[in-house]
């Protein structure tokens, strides 16, 4: 009878610090950033800058120039380029974070290969009061572009910043052009 | 006399819980060192052949060497090149430059500076490989002028651990781990164009 009590009390003590080792918050999941979330077209403010998307893009090459050079990049899966317009909120900030979540959960970060074509909304700085456009491009397998969402934030550890949610509905549908070309015009 | 028995309860409860907590201490130094000293050999695979190696999946198709071509406009052409013909697949949820870390040559007295990463396809410059997205890539090595060129070379697979909640934040995250395999390779001479 006597060990019963203290036996009972260790069980329950393991118990308990089972339950609070399987259900404390992680380092991620406290820090995590503040979703906004919206649609393709919607025009969406955080803390920082607000952020829309116009239009998107599909492609097998991408073709762009550069210091008066024709440069052609390859892909084994298709290119989407985002067309997106932003402009800060308060004061000059950069958005150098994109990624697109695809609908088996992996992070697609934006590409960084046409890292000499100063159209990229990563190379430009955005000032309050200026609107600007810029392109956000992503490398990425057919079967991930249905369901996917692209996220948007100032860095890519932002704690407790605002991150942008754009749902790309219906994107599967758009036409797959041969060659994508990287110009702001059309 | 209540005092008293319940202080020396009390001392007791204290010995046993310290003694439970150098046992479980003793028991995790021990295996630790029983496994540093009896380390696994290191898994020899074929041309060819993938690896896991936790983050990434990996195969070493091929290695040569090029010799510099004075001629030529690009920089690294203009090197002597000895490069491994490499195919990775990200195997984790998010795209990544740490394919860089993975491939590592065995050399003698390797005073290599680190390679350059070109897609196979187009001969592009390599930044993030994406998620289930296999590339065939070519890690190129500037090779000093005069040094001889090995017949046969040898590359070591560095394996990564993918930890839920690190030690120092609690954070997610991929660390090192042991080499997860080697493979030899011939070195065959080309041209240069």
């Amino acid at each position: 009878m006597s060990i019963l009590k203290p036996a009972a009390a260790l069980v329950l003590a393991v118990l308990a610090l089972a339950v609070m080792q399987r259900t404390a918050p992680g380092y991620a999941d406290i820090t995590r950033p503040i979703t906004v979330s919206g649609k393709l077209g919607e025009r969406l403010t955080g803390r920082q800058f607000d952020i829309r998307v116009e239009s998107v893009r599909l492609g097998r090459d991408l073709v762009y120039e550069a210091y008066g050079r024709r440069q052609t990049l390859t892909t084994n899966g298709v290119w989407a380029l985002l067309e997106v317009s932003a402009e800060a909120t308060t004061e000059s900030v950069s958005i150098i974070a994109a990624s697109w979540r695809a609908p088996n959960g992996a992070r697609y970060v934006a590409s960084k290969r046409p890292s000499t074509y100063p159209g990229m909304l990563s190379l430009q700085r955005l000032e309050p009061g200026l609107p600007k456009r810029g392109f956000i491009l992503f490398e990425l397998p057919r079967d991930q572009l249905a369901g996917g969402t692209v996220l948007i934030a100032r860095t890519e550890f932002a704690p407790l910043d605002t991150e942008f949610a754009f749902h790309m509905d219906g994107i599967d549908t758009l036409p797959l052009q041969g060659e994508l070309v990287l110009t702001a015009d059309d | 006399m209540s005092g008293f028995s319940a202080l020396k309860r009390r001392t007791v409860s204290w010995i046993v819980a310290g003694l439970g907590a150098s046992v479980a201490a003793g028991l995790s130094l021990g295996l630790a060192v029983m496994a540093a000293s009896q380390p696994a050999p290191l898994k020899i695979v074929g041309a060819g052949e993938e690896v896991d190696t936790g983050r990434w999946r990996v195969a070493a198709t091929g290695a040569g060497f090029k010799p510099a071509d004075a001629k030529a406009a690009g920089y690294l052409d203009r090197q002597n090149l000895l490069f491994v013909r490499l195919r990775f697949t990200n195997l984790s949820a998010a795209s990544s430059n740490a394919y860089v870390s993975v491939a590592s040559l065995d050399l003698p007295a390797d005073g290599l500076e680190a390679p350059t990463y070109l897609l196979a396809r187009d001969g592009a410059m390599v930044f993030d490989l994406h998620p289930d997205m296999p590339e065939d890539v070519v890690a190129a090595w500037k090779w000093p002028e005069g040094r001889a060129v090995p017949q046969t070379l040898r590359v070591t697979f560095a394996g990564q651990l993918y930890k839920r909640r690190d030690n120092l934040y609690g954070a997610p995250g991929w660390f090192p781990a042991d080499p997860a395999a080697a493979v030899d390779l011939p070195v065959k001479t080309v041209a240069a164009q």
